[in-house]
């Protein structure tokens, strides 16, 4: 075996095992024919393109591809779902955010982006608008059938998220951990709306789904809000409520309503649990406690922070008891992993 | 459908032929534009053939390699006349619109 050939057959094992059984010596033949010429003496090494190109193939493989095995296709569902459920929640937070600054801005007369033009304050809100309409129109550009101007658009919202950060200060690693919040739906949905991946089936009216969420949402966390200013509201109720209107207190609060509906479903036949539905909450579990436990204070010094740090310590313990039955369900749920030997298998070829 | 789906198809047409034959016509085809890496290549021949667009023909070794032949199918053609067709189509109502401009420019 040729140094090219062993260098390319390590390449080939990014490719899942059963793909590589019915594959890979047809794929070591093609490449070797188009290689011709290098000696072991060249130390030639597959180019950049090619392991990329071979790194693509897999991750389509894995995530549900053409002809691809049950479990890989349980698998693409799944990260295609984690992206729309994270990219809603995002649409559903920023609208109810943009209605408010909207709103008030109507109210006290004040712009939605204050402050002296290309001033650092102006800047900054203008990014935080910008980005919330970014949310909103990748959910609505994903509903409406176009994945590939939803990726666009999400890492374009990203890239607003995460802009403002490179300049450093308190707070920065904080902040890029609960930015995982918005990079894991973004990741998900250009990983698994490939090419070969079948289009978004969403009805209609989902593209107005930020809309009907985001409007309750607003109304509620207004009310709350109003509540918690006035004085005939116990503090003690109000530290109870806290927790929960902050962006990682929402996402809590999304994710265990999720978590309860899907665990709470009953498979309509016997062991016929569709996997893809607890395996994208439990993905999601890993950005929503990890955002969580940035934010998380344990320095209290009074008994309202320390019921609001027991609050979040609930919700954090929640999270991560939903995340473990969400994983042991779908791990139960998923389809075998294909086995190597597949019935792609080359048969022994006849000799020319 | 994709370029690269297209340029495989066309590749196909005149006989079956095996993994780097496909990359070799399909460089010939786009004019050297369209370079076909491996993975692509699999990557597209796994949908083609999931749609039943292109078939298994035959496998055989050389030089102690194997070597996959595909084919294009029926519905294969169809799919490529049909695509060809269309851009024939965009390629036509283009044309005419240029033709129009200069036209007009021209005045």
């Amino acid at each position: 075996m040729s140094l090219l050939e062993d260098r390319y057959r390590n390449v080939l094992r990014l490719l899942p095992a059963s793909y590589r059984a019915g594959r890979e010596e047809e794929m070591v033949g093609a490449f070797l024919e188009g290689s011709s010429g290098l000696s072991d003496a060249d130390n030639p090494r597959p180019r950049w393109s090619e392991i990329a190109s071979v790194a693509a193939l897999s991750l389509r493989v894995r995530l549900g591809g053409a002809g691809a095995a049950p479990r890989f296709i349980a698998w693409g569902r799944a990260v295609r779902l984690v992206a729309v459920l994270g990219l809603l929640f995002h649409a559903t937070v920023s609208c109810a955010w943009l209605l408010y600054a909207v709103l008030d801005s109507w109210s006290t007369g004040r712009p939605v982006v204050g402050g002296e033009i290309w001033s650092a304050e102006w800047v900054s809100q203008a990014a935080w608008t910008i980005g919330h309409l970014l949310w909103i129109a990748v959910f609505v550009t994903l509903a409406r059938g176009r994945p590939r101007a939803a990726k666009v658009l999400a890492l374009l919202a990203l890239a607003s998220f995460y802009a403002p950060l490179l300049q450093g200060g308190p707070g920065t690693g904080d902040a890029v951990v609960h930015g995982l919040l918005f990079a894991v739906p973004a990741l998900a949905l250009v990983a698994g709306f490939h090419r070969d991946a079948p289009p978004p089936r969403l009805p209609r009216w989902a593209a107005a789904l930020p809309v009907v969420t985001g409007v309750p949402l607003y109304v509620i966390t207004s009310a709350l809000g109003s509540l918690g200013m006035s004085e005939s509201v116990d503090w003690r109720l109000w530290s109870w409520v806290w927790p929960w209107l902050s962006n990682s207190g929402t996402a809590c609060l999304a994710f265990l309503v999720a978590s309860a509906i899907c665990l709470g479903r009953r498979p309509r036949v016997p062991g016929g649990r569709d996997p893809s539905p607890p395996l994208a909450l439990a993905i999601l579990s890993v950005p929503v406690t990890l955002a969580h436990v940035a934010y998380l204070t344990i320095d209290t010094v009074d008994p309202a922070t320390r019921t609001m740090a027991a609050v979040s310590l609930g919700q954090l313990v929640a999270v991560l008891l939903c995340g473990l039955a969400l994983t042991r369900v779908s791990v139960r749920a998923l389809p075998a992993p294909p086995c190597p030997p597949c019935p792609k298998r080359p048969r022994r070829p006849r000799s020319t | 459908m994709t370029e690269p789906a297209f340029l495989v198809l066309t590749a196909l047409v005149d006989a079956p032929l095996h993994g780097y034959g496909i990359v070799q016509e399909v460089g010939k085809l786009s004019g050297g534009r369209v370079e076909l890496k491996i993975g692509t290549l699999y990557g597209v021949l796994d949908r083609l053939a999931a749609e039943e667009l292109v078939a298994l023909d035959r496998e055989e070794a050389r030089q102690g390699r194997l070597r996959r032949y595909y084919r294009l199918t029926e519905s294969g053609a169809r799919a490529l006349e049909a695509e060809a067709a269309r851009l024939a189509e965009n390629v036509r109502s283009a044309r005419e619109r240029l033709r129009v401009r200069h036209a007009g420019g021209m005045a």
